[in-house]
């Protein structure tokens, strides 16, 4: 238990120092699931944002089989993580198929992508639900008082990693910060596609190469990107892009 | 801010940080109605679909094509403002009016140009919504100090500004004002939200009309977010304009044209181009 402790602790503050000011967002929700899915033993997590306009959006999933059953999610309009933003509650389901009715359609989607159980925590701030974290598992079982307890820190983290104190505060500038998170993923998207097409790489080349750059080079991923898109000069060396992946 | 988040994270219990974010250290809180549902609401028609009605319905009574104006128009009636300019960035730095429903909404857009600060200023050059309930406030004079005053002398007392963006494509501003101090409740700033997207789409229509008999969904833009086929858009809009040595908005207005002149859907498109099956050239125009 100690050991656990110890390792709770390395991650919150690894996690409290990408907090820094001018911190890359989407590359801090990335690094948040990753480490969640690590410290409470699921397979994989993924992060649904509102967009402010009745829809969620996925801005960050530990790998891609999550991403994949995430899309589908927000597809088909039904799971536990859009009843989760719908109530504000946490939408445990220790074993999908035990109550294949519940969400038939993502059921199914589920077993194809190899999860069985999912938990939904919600991302709150007082009386409002801005998002979702979600917890993906390939074997069935519930999650322990205290897992779910640490799940929900990590939803309470993410939170405060997009909304500064001031945000919170502010409705103008909650609203800024969303909509500067969900943009800059499509600005993401973009950069993979101009790098992808500069240098013939695959979707998913193209993101760590872009990931790795920034990492690398102590630069935001979102800076990184645009700077691939004007194809600016001091993205120059990500030219070679063997170089930089890992 | 992050002094307080890292005194939280060593005491490392996940309940003072929930009771931060529940707000029970920080009262005064002025926040949003509960954002958004998840369901398309209003009677089985999405936000998006509810927006484009409004501005169809403007543009029939008007007895024109959909354009800026009835963006305009369309917009203020629904997010109960008292009038909107939707203004452009040219490409030489400056700005163009493309509609403002009235003198007070062009004076604003006026203003912020000539001054060089305000809502406008600041929302282009962030890629954020900037949000004022009252120009005549402290904080706004504190921000703005030549602006808001102006603003206010100009007849507005609340400002609204949101940029025309999707992704690095940042084509203007869709500007709302009132003339009395208010904000925007959860649902007038959810829609004013979806009207820039609309308008967006409507500046980035492709020049050339679509042929007789394409359906208009064809090329329409689903700016809605970042769905499979969505995410595909974007990737394609930046291979595209790899293609065409081009820039974004044009590779987007491209790839929005061929799906226009082929009968096929814009994530059809976007698919053929990722898997590389489709590419484009920069000699024949119209896509």
């Amino acid at each position: 238990m100690a050991h656990g402790q110890q390792q709770l602790a390395k991650v919150f503050v690894e996690l409290a120092d990408t907090l820094v000011a001018d911190f890359d967002v989407i590359d801090f929700l990335h690094l948040l699931t990753e480490r969640c899915a690590g410290l409470l033993g699921v397979d994989a997590v993924g992060i649904l944002l509102t967009d402010q306009r009745d829809h969620l959006q996925l801005v960050a999933a530990s790998t891609q089989k999550a991403k994949d059953l995430e899309l589908f999610q927000l597809q088909s309009e039904q799971g536990p993580c859009l009843d989760c933003f719908a109530t504000g509650q946490p939408v445990l389901c220790a074993d999908l198929s035990a109550e294949p009715q519940r969400w038939p359609v993502f059921a199914a989607g589920a077993a194809e992508a190899g999860f069985v159980a999912v938990h939904a925590l919600p991302m709150r701030l007082r009386d409002q639900v801005i998002g979702a974290l979600n917890l993906f598992s390939a074997t069935p079982g519930g999650l322990g008082e205290d897992t779910t307890d640490l799940g929900q820190a990590f939803a309470d983290i993410a939170t405060i990693g997009l909304l500064s104190e001031r945000a919170a505060r502010e409705q103008d500038l909650l609203s800024q910060q969303l909509q500067i998170a969900l943009n800059t993923r499509i600005i993401i998207e973009q950069a993979k596609g101009t790098l992808a097409e500069r240098h013939g790489l695959s979707m998913d080349q193209a993101f760590i190469t872009l990931r790795v750059y920034a990492r690398n080079n102590n630069r935001k991923l979102a800076d990184v990107a645009l700077a691939v898109i004007d194809n600016h000069p001091n993205v120059a060396d990500l030219s070679h892009p063997q170089r930089t992946q890992p | 801010m992050v002094g307080f988040v890292l005194l939280s994270l060593s005491r490392t219990t996940s309940r003072s940080i929930g009771d931060m974010l529940r707000g029970a250290h920080m009262p005064g809180f002025g926040l949003l109605e509960v954002v958004g549902g998840v369901m398309p609401s209003m009677g089985g028609f999405s936000r998006a679909e509810r927006v484009w009605a409004l501005i169809a319905e403007q543009a029939a009574a008007g007895g024109g094509a959909v354009s800026a104006a009835y963006v305009c128009g369309a917009c203020v009636m629904a997010t109960g403002t008292d009038g909107a300019v939707l203004s452009l960035a040219t490409s030489s730095g400056g700005r163009a009016v493309a509609h403002a429903t009235d003198e007070v909404a062009a004076s604003l857009d006026d203003l912020q140009f000539t001054l060089g600060e305000g809502p406008c200023v600041d929302a282009f050059a962030g890629g954020g919504p900037v949000l004022v309930g009252d120009v005549d406030s402290a904080e706004a004079a504190v921000r703005w100090p030549v602006y808001a005053p102006a603003a206010r002398a100009a007849g507005a007392r609340a400002v609204f500004a949101f940029p025309l963006q999707a992704g690095a494509i940042r084509v203007g501003i869709l500007e709302m004002y009132r003339a009395a101090a208010g904000s925007l409740s959860g649902e007038q700033l959810s829609d004013a939200l979806a009207f820039s997207f609309a308008a967006l789409s409507v500046v980035l229509t492709p020049s050339h009309p679509p042929p007789a008999g394409a359906e208009p969904a064809q090329g329409h833009l689903s700016l809605d977010g970042l769905g499979e086929g969505r995410a595909q858009v974007y990737q394609a809009t930046g291979m595209v304009a790899v293609q065409l040595g081009s820039g974004l908005a044009e590779a987007l207005v491209r790839l929005r044209a061929r799906a226009f002149t082929s009968g096929l859907p814009l994530a059809e498109i976007a698919r053929l181009v990722v898997d590389r099956e489709l590419r484009f050239s920069p000699d024949h125009g119209g896509g």
